[in-house]
């Protein structure tokens, strides 16, 4: 399946940014963490809230009763209703990440431009 | 008698019997001279404990709490003969375990002299063991601990799990805590080493030393006082949840006597609803909430909450969250709100009968390795949960 390019100048997302853009009505939001690029479908699975609005939340992790550690993967958005979290690579969410996924597409900087591929 | 029992040929274990003495002089001979000489001058003490502990201004009358037909023919209080007791009750119901809390002591968790309640659970548990056990090997005990002392708790556990493979379970209630909270946790400590189930009994949030039921104020009736105690349940369960008490105390079982039922559709998907909006805060779980509840915790069936207008709507709602697998038989003899075990099958579906009635209350206490030459095990295999 041949797959779409859309483009929008790299100006409009810099570091710690967002941008949402609209791909035959599908509402896609375009986040740059640090410098990575992530891209995903405005829409959480649970009451579809626009995520694009959600914050990359700083979140823990425990191997220990008792214990917090902060994150060690990559990062989390966390829907702006209810606080559920996304991890923003794969679009999963981390308590039941079979049955509430994000579709996640394909970002990259090209040049002055950000490409996503949907 | 007829009994709707017979279909099914199911042994019966009730998880939740009060023996109990005619005053506290019965076990005086166990407890250290200090102690004795201090129960010798509280004159109030020569029935229950619980005057150790509630507050003067207590406007809770209970009116006994016991069945008026158990009194014992020679006189005395019921549930303290155990001769009696095997044939007013276990022969009668034709029930196969019993398991024996300690009735008037159990508040002991609640005495403030915490070295004097340790003490008091130590002569009990003794008490127990020499006069109660000996007496029907269908006999099983808890071991009684006070949870202000947690240290001596779990030395105490240990003690009595070293005596007799018949202590079946740990038990207390007036919790200074949450059930969860780390204070408690060496109690868990020593239970996880024996591989004891703990069991919280209903009571005691309401009394002296500790803050109320509903954290909103204190009620005023003992019918008020006696459905809003069940609500603390509700709270003990979601701290063992949240504390991460059963990821980190994994050999413990774990069973609620007498907070009802009906409430836990509610907490466990609140529980997961809530999970997937705060992990964060619980980050050690490792599963949805409502999994551990189905695979750590039981609950006793005294009381039921059948509605009146219709009382199998009650297996309907617990079917939703398969609560049929999580209930044990309990009939709370000799107390006055007492179950009969063909009351409480009678409106619970066919095939929850045996579950119920004994084979998972024969896994939580591990009857096979505990007992394994008890008549009622034999040759019998349990039903599939």
């Amino acid at each position: 399946m041949s797959q779409q390019r859309v483009a929008f100048a790299a100006a409009e997302l810099p570091d710690g940014g967002r941008h949402t853009i609209t791909v035959d009505r599908r509402e896609i939001c375009v986040f740059n963490v640090d410098g990575r690029l992530f891209a995903l479908r405005n829409v959480c699975p649970h009451e579809q809230a626009p995520l694009c609005f959600g914050a990359i939340a700083p979140t823990n992790e425990s191997d220990t009763v008792g214990e917090y550690r902060l994150w060690s993967g990559g990062p989390i958005l966390m829907c702006p209703w209810h606080r559920y979290e996304y991890d923003l690579e794969t679009g999963r969410n981390l308590v039941e990440p079979d049955r509430l996924r994000v579709k996640v597409y394909d970002v990259r900087r090209e040049g002055d431009e950000i490409a996503l591929y949907v | 008698m007829a009994s709707l029992r017979g279909k099914t040929e199911t042994p019966i274990l009730d998880s939740d019997v009060h023996h109990t003495f005619n005053g506290l002089q019965e076990v005086a001979g166990y407890l250290p001279a200090v102690w004795r000489e201090y129960i010798g001058f509280k004159a109030d003490l020569s029935r229950n404990t619980n005057s150790l502990y509630r507050m003067p201004a207590s406007g809770f009358i209970s009116s006994g709490g016991d069945r008026l037909d158990a009194i014992p023919p020679g006189g005395g209080t019921p549930g303290s003969d155990p001769e009696f007791m095997v044939k007013h009750h276990l022969d009668r119901w034709d029930i196969d375990f019993v398991v024996l809390s300690p009735g008037t002591t159990l508040g002991l968790g609640g005495i403030p002299i915490v070295d004097f309640a340790a003490q008091l659970a130590t002569a009990v548990n003794q008490w127990t063991y020499e006069r109660w056990l000996p007496v029907d090997e269908r006999y099983l005990a808890a071991i009684l601990v006070g949870p202000r002392d947690p240290i001596q708790a779990a030395a105490e556990i240990r003690r009595c799990a070293a005596l007799s493979p018949r202590f079946v379970q740990v038990t207390m209630n007036y919790l200074p805590t949450l059930m969860g909270n780390r204070f408690l946790h060496p109690i868990y400590d020593a239970a996880n080493e024996v591989g004891l189930p703990v069991n919280l009994h209903v009571g005691g949030a309401h009394n002296g030393v500790n803050p109320g039921n509903s954290g909103a104020g204190f009620e005023t009736t003992f019918y008020e006082l006696h459905i809003a105690m069940t609500i603390p349940g509700i709270n003990h369960l979601l701290s063992l949840v949240s504390e991460g008490v059963f990821e980190k105390f994994p050999n413990i079982r774990w069973s609620f006597n007498e907070f009802g039922v009906a409430w836990l559709p509610y907490l466990m998907w609140r529980m997961d609803m809530e999970y997937k909006s705060n992990r964060r805060d619980v980050p050690w779980l490792k599963r949805l909430p409502s999994e551990y509840v189905k695979q750590f915790v039981r609950f006793s069936t005294q009381p039921l909450e059948f509605p009146g207008e219709d009382p199998k709507k009650l297996a309907t709602l617990l079917s939703l969250v398969d609560a049929q697998d999580m209930l044990m038989f309990a009939s709370d003899y000799p107390h006055w709100d007492f179950d009969s075990p063909d009351y409480v099958i009678k409106h619970l579906p066919e095939e929850w009968r045996a579950r119920i009635l004994f084979d998972t209350a024969r896994e939580f206490y591990q009857l096979d390795r505990r007992v394994p030459d008890a008549p009622s095990l034999r040759g019998r295999e349990p039903a599939r949960a």
